[in-house]
């Protein structure tokens, strides 16, 4: 009886902990997820600074010439 | 089935269970990263075409310098416009064991063979040769251009894309060389155009209104003595010189407002895309910030279940189970530990990301606030620009002031539980948290704490202890003498708790710490009621 109500527990334990992983997996997954669509915008930001560069490198210049 | 089949399951169902966020991952779909890959590409391939073909029409930001040297072709290293040597020539070479080669015209090259430099290798007519960077070939040739065209920085003369190609005119090889900004280039000098013309800005239209206004300003601060001034005039030359006065003023009035726009109007074409990027850049380090935050939170938690899952294997070592079923609990139990180990490791590398992205957009903010707070004070008077600092330097202590009360509210989220495998069973009171892992510098500076003042505190020293720090922290806050009372109980009830719990010495600031984490969670819905009303 004993052993078994040990096992029991182990059991519940393990499997306690086992969620815990799967919620750590999960939490990382979705972080990475966050960070992909953060990166994406970080990349665009940099071709649009880019872009604004140019068009008033184009201002200026259009005005000068 | 056996319990580990069981677990497998359990395992499953668990998986199944848990939500993932449909949110992000709708946002986030291949398809969308497909499309946005389209429009990305889109932009840039526009870019590069519109910058070839519709910003540059008429402007030459590409600045391709081109020159014809006429016989200076390098024997070193232009040796492939060279024809090959006939063979009747080759024989001649032989004939002199190559000893008569730089009379004859002749250069031995590594992969082709003699060849004669007389004769050009039609092949390479009009090719164009890329010279690669960091060659021996490609410095010399910068030293050429740099001295051919002083005006060119180091910089700029760096980053060019530098060619050759040879002709043959007349019996002669002609090498030209071109040295063409690339897309990088035209980009960096596009930015430094923007430098100067906002420094031109400044120096010019800016300057002079400056001056204007600091003309009207001090014709204002005279203006109270024109009555003193004026005592000794009669009244037809005293109400002519004050309608001259209003005149000059309006007009100065006029003038101001006049510049004042047409400055506006030129700025805004920097200061908006400027402003725009700033803007999106306090975005980005919020979402770098949300996500560092949250990392830390769930390896703070998880950093707490490896401390339970220690305890649980040295709970099971001590235990009087038979041996057979002892050994299974700890190696079953250790190799779960070997897996949140190895786990752990992976919050670590999302920490660093995270905080070397932040570090690299704070930089760039710090530039762009420089940038916008330089564009923001061309036209401005020293006094204006005083005026203005001061009132941002109010606004910013507000804010300061705000941050801090909101930083003093308790969080409920710092009541959160934490899972406790030990039985499966969860205190309806409040649990001791072994997770004081908020931040890396308050690990450092409890770890310091604990080496130094950790002792075996009295049943006293602890009241006292928790009642003043309650104090420090604002229980009188509280209005309600009975929810201050059940504060102050269960925070020393707590404290005990977590001492005879770790049966270890404790220092003071973990019992600080354990009061505030009470503290909070027990007067949250206290505060929140009462800011509802």
């Amino acid at each position: 009886m004993t052993n078994d109500t040990n096992k029991n527990d182990l059991q519940k334990i393990l499997e306690e902990i086992e969620k815990a992983g799967i919620e750590t997996d999960n939490f990382l997954a979705e972080i990475d997820r966050r960070m992909a669509k953060t990166d994406l915008e970080y990349a665009k930001l940099l071709i649009k600074e880019n872009i604004d560069t140019l068009k008033i490198a184009k201002k200026i210049l259009s005005a000068e010439a | 089935m056996n319990n580990m089949e069981q677990s497998k399951i359990n395992t499953e169902e668990i998986k199944q269970k848990t939500p993932e966020s449909q949110e992000s991952k709708k946002e986030i779909s291949v398809e969308s990263i497909d499309e946005t890959l389209i429009t990305e590409e889109g932009i840039l391939d526009s870019l590069n075409k519109y910058s070839k073909d519709e910003f540059f029409k008429d402007i030459d930001l590409k600045n391709n310098l081109k020159f014809k040297e006429v016989g200076v072709v390098d024997e070193k290293f232009d040796e492939v416009v060279y024809g090959k040597a006939v063979l009747s020539e080759k024989i001649l070479n032989f004939a002199t064991l190559g000893l008569a080669k730089k009379d004859l015209g002749f250069i031995k090259s590594k992969e082709r063979g003699l060849l004669n430099k007389d004769v050009f290798n039609k092949e390479m007519e009009g090719k164009e040769i890329e010279i690669g960077q960091n060659t021996e070939e490609r410095s010399g040739m910068e030293k050429i251009i740099g001295n051919m065209h002083k005006e060119l920085s180091e910089e700029d003369l760096g980053g060019r894309r530098i060619t050759k190609s040879f002709e043959f005119v007349d019996g002669k090889i002609i090498k030209i060389v071109q040295a063409s900004r690339t897309e990088q280039g035209m980009i960096d000098a596009a930015g430094k155009l923007l430098d100067e013309k906002i420094e031109n800005l400044k120096k010019g239209v800016g300057a002079d209104l400056v001056k204007e206004k600091e003309g009207l300003e001090k014709h204002y601060s005279s203006k109270e003595k024109i009555a003193e001034m004026t005592k000794y005039l009669d009244p037809e030359a005293k109400e002519e010189i004050i309608k001259k006065i209003s005149q000059e003023e309006a007009d100065s009035q006029e003038r101001i407002k006049e510049k004042e726009e047409n400055l506006k109007s030129e700025l805004d074409v920097f200061r908006t895309p400027f402003q725009e990027r700033l803007g999106k850049t306090n975005e980005l380090i919020d979402n770098f910030s949300g996500m560092l935050k949250d990392t830390k939170e769930a390896e703070s938690k998880y950093n707490s279940q490896l401390k339970n899952i220690n305890s649980m294997i040295e709970q099971a070592q001590k235990s009087g189970l038979f041996e057979g079923s002892k050994r299974e609990v700890v190696e079953r139990l250790s190799s779960k530990k070997a897996e949140f180990e190895e786990k752990a490791k992976e919050f670590g590398v999302r920490k660093n990301i995270f905080e070397a992205k932040l570090g690299q957009l704070k930089n760039n903010k710090t530039e762009l606030e420089k940038v916008v707070s330089k564009i923001n004070s061309i036209g401005k008077t020293k006094k204006e620009i005083t005026e203005e600092e001061k009132k941002k330097n109010e606004g910013k202590k507000d804010k300061r002031e705000d941050d801090k009360k909101e930083a003093d509210k308790p969080q409920a989220s710092d009541f959160a539980e934490d899972r406790s495998f030990v039985g499966g069973k969860k205190d309806a009171k409040i649990e001791p948290r072994a997770d004081l892992n908020d931040n890396a510098e308050e690990i450092e500076g409890v770890n310091k704490e604990i080496e130094n003042i950790a002792k075996n505190f009295s049943e006293k020293e602890i009241e006292s202890i928790v009642k003043t720090h309650l104090k420090v922290i604002g229980l009188s806050k509280i209005q309600d003498k009975k929810i201050q009372d059940q504060i102050t109980i269960n925070a020393i009830g707590n404290v005990k708790k977590m001492i005879a719990k770790n049966e270890e010495p404790m220092t003071e600031i973990y019992i600080r710490k354990e009061t505030k984490r009470v503290f909070d969670a027990l007067s949250a819905s206290y505060f929140k009621s009462k800011k509802q009303l």
